[in-house]
């Protein structure tokens, strides 16, 4: 076992990961102690910069922010076997599966350690700097570094690798292990968001970090206290019950893991044999009907079944609509002190905010998946090799995408409508969401180039589409109040109105992709081999694919666009709002 | 008929893959041997159309098959040296998806499935995936999307590398179940399989075709020039300066030397030739190298 932890150290000190992140992390600490501008945790100017408060909230960001290097480190040690082809080696050559997934788990927590402590490190040589104000530089306490090594750094990343490494073990994949990471954050989030610091009697034994514990210990704590007293409590409990859980899952993991090349067999049921069939023996005559329509739609049925049956559109997916439904909540429940039902112009409202950015990810990620899908698969010559007609596969890949977009949406709408419903609100509008969805936001069809970048800067008219067909009784004074017209300022050129602008971004996205397939069928990048018939799959390298068409123009037209409406909402609230 | 007329290509980095091939394939099983690198799979890949010769000429039963590659296409069957499926596939959606893409009509395809996956005794799998499958199976699935749409041409890449002998075997004998009308092209660097399974072949080394014909007239060819004789270790090299040896092995304890010659060397006896001896006595000729001379250095 120990030869297996000084080799994982080896190799991890080795690879020059560790040094990268763990500079990494030195420097946000430091810069965010030694300089002014680089707060990290919201400290209080009345608080020593290097208080107890600030130092243990900076630490407990900075566990959070960890999650991801650690995993790195952890799971790689026990899946990078399978991937570099070594795992023969290492399993020829007698050592105990116990002890080597032991091994490997303690040589990657030691690294996962070392990037917190390198964190930790930062924070200290930051509190040094000479041109920090004395004044707020308390006494060098060593009992404070010890109890965030000890008390906080540790336990949370011992937890957090333990965790991720029997995922990782049990189903040996590193993207299981960053899904379910991100589902871990999410998760995580949503636990802070939900809690007020009046809640936390139950919190504080919940969360893995120990945050909660942090925030009761000190909820009404002085400055001085703040400044010089270690937290205490139930933070104890706290860390004895996630290194205890850590533990069992870091058992489970040594207890689990196997020696097999394969991959762990699923159980019996999976295998479905099929009960045999009177045997056919004659040969059926063959009948040729090649039709261009029956090749798109078998491929177009391939593909959509692909992305469908991979595990990242689930966690996305899975990701996105936790955090609608958490937008929906909270944007219906109370803005702006306020009560108002969920209508459908807010949930739509929700629904940008909250979940068109997983639309933008599964896009940006499945149209290089689909492109590079043959290639990927060594299915490629089995392809080529057939009479099929280029322009239909790539077309047929061009619907897969639109349809998995249109999917998304129409989950989403669901979702919105059911939420509109549990809280009450029977007016349903199909209607509205279809047209929100589908033909304002069709850009996202074909992951339009926004060429009317100029136009879409403009201040644009919101209000109008989200209160039509709302009745006014069931608008809440907020909406009321927003149903006064904003005039469009300072336009520029001519005014388009920006439902109509977004569909026809859709449209010429549409016309885009439209032409990209047949133009990529006609046009031969240099393959390897220098295949005689035209690809049908565009390099992922080739930074100018014609298919890989990626709306980066619109995540910041998105951006800006939400920003001049938040803008103009608490303009409008502060100006307008009758007293 | 498959005949191919001095194809020749020479890859943008200068390697020379085909050099004036010319070869007349008959309908039945021709095997193509050759060492790595001796243009075989450019040979194969050309004429399965996914890439084009420099110059030259394919015809099959008289079509040219470089100006229209389509009408090949859905009457060809070609198993890839490395092939996959796409993730999570059956064979049965995966075959289905090939059959539509070789344009067979959508009314024909379920009953074509069910005998092709009866035939390669993939039946009571047929709804496990791809993925899962072993060698042997995976090989057999190759098959499988090869024979859909009765082709006229079959082209076998390396089919049998990694298999293990049982697998082997009942891959060799549901090839030849098949052979009968069609043209089958085996390429292997597995001379056993060639000479279990082809009427005729051919050996391909440096981008040229080496020799042709049928096997047992080739081996024949070498009858009572071939000898082999019991050389220690440290003579070899003595006896490889003044003879043309084919091959060494180790019998029973002793290093044995297989010689063609024309006269018989001295403290040699006859030996019977097979059809590796045609293929190193040909690589030699044509001054490839055997690993003979690795032998001789050791």
């Amino acid at each position: 076992m120990l030869d297996i932890f000084d080799f994982e150290c080896r190799y991890q000190w080795r690879s020059p990961h560790f040094l990268i992140v763990a500079a990494v992390f030195f420097l946000m600490t430091f810069l965010g102690m030694a300089s002014d501008s680089e707060q990290i945790s919201s400290s209080d100017a009345a608080l020593n910069l290097n208080s107890v408060y600030a130092i243990v909230q900076t630490h407990l960001v900075f566990s959070v922010i960890g999650i991801f290097p650690a995993i790195a480190f952890v799971a790689t040690a026990i899946t990078r076997d399978h991937k570099l082809r070594t795992a023969e080696v290492f399993y020829a050559s007698g050592v105990k599966p116990s002890a080597f997934a032991t091994g490997r788990f303690f040589g990657g927590l030691v690294f996962a350690v070392g990037v917190g402590l390198a964190g930790l490190f930062g924070t200290m040589v930051g509190t040094f700097m000479p041109w920090l104000d004395p004044e707020r530089i308390g006494v060098l306490n060593p009992a404070l570094w010890a109890f965030t090594a000890f008390v906080i750094l540790l336990p949370n990343y011992f937890f957090i690798c333990a965790t991720f490494f029997c995922l990782a073990t049990l189903t040996r994949s590193m993207a299981a292990a960053y899904g379910a990471a991100m589902a871990f954050l999410i998760g995580y989030l949503k636990l802070n968001a939900f809690t007020g610091p009046e809640d936390l009697s139950w919190v504080v034994y919940v969360d893995p970090f120990g945050g909660a514990s942090i925030s009761e210990a000190f909820c009404y704590a002085t400055v001085a206290e703040r400044n010089a007293e270690l937290p205490a409590g139930s933070i104890l409990i706290n860390r004895l019950i996630w290194v205890s859980i850590g533990a069992i899952f870091l058992l489970i993991a040594t207890t689990h893991f196997r020696f097999s090349l394969r991959k762990p067999a699923r159980k019996k049921k999976r295998e479905r044999t099929v009960a045999d069939a009177p045997k056919v023996t004659v040969r059926p005559d063959t009948a040729f009907a090649p039709s261009l329509f029956g090749q798109f739609a078998s491929q177009l049925r391939m593909d959509v079944r692909g992305v469908l049956r991979s595990a990242p559109f689930y966690v996305v997916l899975a990701m996105g609509m936790v955090n609608v439904i958490g937008v929906i909540n909270g944007s219906t429940g109370q803005p702006y002190n306020t009560d108002s039902w969920p209508v459908t112009g807010l949930v739509l409202r929700a629904i940008e905010g909250g979940f068109l950015f997983v639309v933008l990810m599964i896009v940006i990620y499945y149209v290089v998946e689909l492109v590079y899908r043959e290639r990927a698969s060594r299915v490629s010559d089995l392809l080529d090799s057939t009479p099929a007609a280029s322009g239909a596969i790539i077309l047929a890949k061009v619907v897969a995408l639109w349809a998995i977009i249109a999917m998304l949406l129409i989950v989403v709408m669901i979702t919105g409508m059911i939420m509109q419903l549990i809280n009450g609100f029977t007016a349903i509008e199909p209607g509205l969401y279809l047209r929100d969805l589908l033909v304002v936001n069709g850009s996202y069809f074909g992951g339009a180039r926004c060429r009317y970048r100029g136009v879409c800067r403009q201040p644009l008219d919101r209000n109008a589409r989200h209160d039509r067909g709302v009745p006014r009784h069931q608008c809440s004074p907020e909406l009321r109040l927003r149903t006064q017209p904003v005039p469009l300022q300072r336009a520029v050129g001519p005014v388009l109105r920006h439902e109509r602008l977004r569909a026809l971004c859709g449209a010429t996205g549409v016309v885009h992709a439209l032409l990209s397939a047949l133009l990529c069928a006609s046009d031969d990048r240099g393959a390897p081999l220098e295949p005689s018939r035209v690809r049908l799959f565009v390099s992922r390298t080739a930074p100018d694919s014609e298919t890989t068409v990626l709306p980066t123009d619109r995540i910041r037209w998105r951006d800006q666009r939400l920003g001049n409406d938040r803008y103009k909402c608490l303009d409008l609230l502060q100006h307008q709002c009758p007293q | 008929m498959l005949t191919v007329r001095n194809l020749t290509k020479t890859y943008p980095g200068g390697v020379t893959a085909l050099d004036g091939v010319n070869l007349d394939i008959p309908a039945g099983m021709y095997g193509l041997l050759g060492p790595n690198g001796a243009g075989k799979s450019t040979l194969m890949r050309t004429l399965a159309t996914l890439q084009e010769p420099d110059s030259g000429t394919i015809h099959l039963d008289g079509a040219d098959v470089l100006a229209d590659p389509d009408t090949l296409r859905s009457r060809l069957g070609y198993l890839p040296q490395e092939f996959g499926a796409y993730p999570r596939t059956s064979p049965e959606v995966m075959l289905a998806h090939i059959a539509v893409l070789k344009g067979i009509a959508t009314e024909k395809c379920k009953p074509l499935i069910e005998f092709l996956l009866h035939r390669t005794n993939l039946w009571n799998v047929r709804k496990q995936s791809i993925d899962k499958f072993s060698g042997g199976m995976r090989q057999r699935f190759g098959i499988a999307q090869a024979l859909i749409g009765d082709p006229r041409l079959i082209i076998v890449d390396e089919p049998t590398a990694g298999l293990d002998p049982v697998e082997r075997r009942r891959f060799q004998n549901l090839l030849s179940q098949f052979s009968e009308e069609q043209v089958v092209l085996l390429t292997t660097h597995i001379v056993e399989d060639v000479a279990n399974l082809c009427p005729r072949m051919a050996i391909m080394g440096k981008g040229k075709v080496l020799a042709e014909g049928e096997p047992d007239v080739l081996t024949r060819a070498l009858d009572g020039r071939l000898w082999r004789m019991k050389v220690q270790r440290e003579d070899l090299a003595a006896l490889g300066a003044n003879h043309n040896i084919l091959s060494t092995r180790n019998r029973a304890g002793a290093l044995e030397a297989r010689i063609l010659a024309d006269a018989q060397p001295t403290g040699s006896e006859s030996a019977a030739p097979t059809l590796e001896d045609v293929y190193l006595a040909t690589l030699n000729a044509a001054g490839i190298d055997t690993g003979l001379n690795d032998a001789m250095a050791a």
